[in-house]
């Protein structure tokens, strides 16, 4: 019995994952567990995504719900190919989810656009007179919050481009693929969201 | 003198370009906060509500442009029958009489209005004509 069991096991560990392209094949034809199974693959993908551009859990979870919406509906538009053409086809809809949420909550004015609090003041002055402190800024809540508080003051497109060229470390040419951009359009972006990060930070200094 | 200024300027730039750096930095997750917003409870559920009713919502929109195409094709003999009907009035119709014809008649002073006479005219002259009939 053991044995049988042990057997059984072994041939389901043989049995190979479908491919991206293979589960998106399923979805199409109305497969429920297929479009699941891409899903729970790639749902840390467009969290990790959405925490660059958003703070708080919910809005994180809005902007999973709205991408796999997006994504499910555009899946006939799939055409897939290579190994990382579906992550990359789900991060195009992902980030130009975010994007857009972006865009409407500076619309709505719905940026947290108040004054820094004295605490992040004092430690923005302190990492800017202690340029040789690495890493201690990342992960504490106090930086990620008046990280968040400073970038919402950029427009979304150049804080889109920022955050591709310095966090994802994207080119040029990656990032007019990823937002259907020209070049062009992209160099001057990002040397204008440069110019008004400096622009941000020197105003609080 | 201007250019230690431009130098410091220069310097003040790094260092914020710097600063900008480790603020985007910062906005890195670790991995806690993303297994925590991905696995959240009732998020797929959610998804799959949303995908549902999005489904139906373009099903009914499909419906009621098949039921307004179905309206139209019973619309059209009608609308084709009720047209052939007026060009036919239009075309059997008698055609106005044409006032010359009528000038020395009483009809052609109702025709008050094609010969550019008001009301009160009209009137006025019908009375003179009860008048003069009257006299006679």
């Amino acid at each position: 019995m053991a044995d049988k069991r042990k057997s059984d096991a072994g041939r389901s560990a043989q049995v190979p994952e479908p491919s991206d392209d293979e589960l998106v094949t399923l979805a199409r034809s109305g497969n429920e567990g297929a479009f699941s199974k891409l899903y729970d693959r790639h749902c840390k993908f467009v969290a990790r995504l959405g925490y660059r551009f958003f703070m708080r859990r919910e809005q994180v979870e809005e902007i999973i719900q709205e991408s796999f919406i997006k994504a499910y509906f555009a899946l006939g538009d799939y055409q897939g190919g290579n190994e990382r053409s579906f992550v990359a086809w789900l991060g195009r809809i992902s980030l130009h989810t975010c994007y857009d949420e972006l865009r409407r909550q500076q619309r709505r004015s719905e940026r947290s656009l108040g004054e820094l609090t004295e605490d992040e003041a004092a430690y923005l002055h302190l990492q800017l007179r202690d340029s040789s402190t690495n890493g201690n800024i990342e992960g504490t809540a106090i930086s990620r919050d008046l990280a968040h508080k400073l970038l919402s003051r950029l427009k979304p497109e150049d804080r889109l481009i920022l955050t591709l060229l310095k966090l994802e470390d994207l080119s040029i040419a990656e990032i007019a693929g990823l937002t259907g951009w020209t070049e062009a359009k992209i160099k001057m972006r990002s040397h204008r969201a440069q110019h008004g990060l400096r622009k941000i930070l020197k105003k609080f200094l | 003198m201007w250019r230690i200024r431009q130098n410091r300027c220069e310097v003040d730039q790094q260092k914020l370009d710097r600063l900008g750096e480790k603020l985007l930095e910062a906005l890195e997750v670790n991995d806690n906060d993303i297994k925590t917003a991905a696995t959240s409870p009732f998020l797929y559920r959610r998804i799959r509500v949303r995908i549902e009713s999005e489904e139906r919502r373009i099903t009914e929109d499909f419906g009621q442009w098949v039921a307004l195409l179905n309206q139209a094709r019973h619309a059209v003999p009608l609308m084709v029958m009720i047209a052939a009907i007026a060009s036919g009035l239009v075309w059997y119709t008698p055609k106005p009489i044409n006032p010359s014809s009528t000038q020395n008649s009483g009809i052609g002073v109702l025709n008050g209005e094609l010969t550019g006479l008001s009301s009160e005219d009209i009137m006025a002259s019908l009375i003179g004509w009860d008048e003069r009939k009257e006299q006679q």
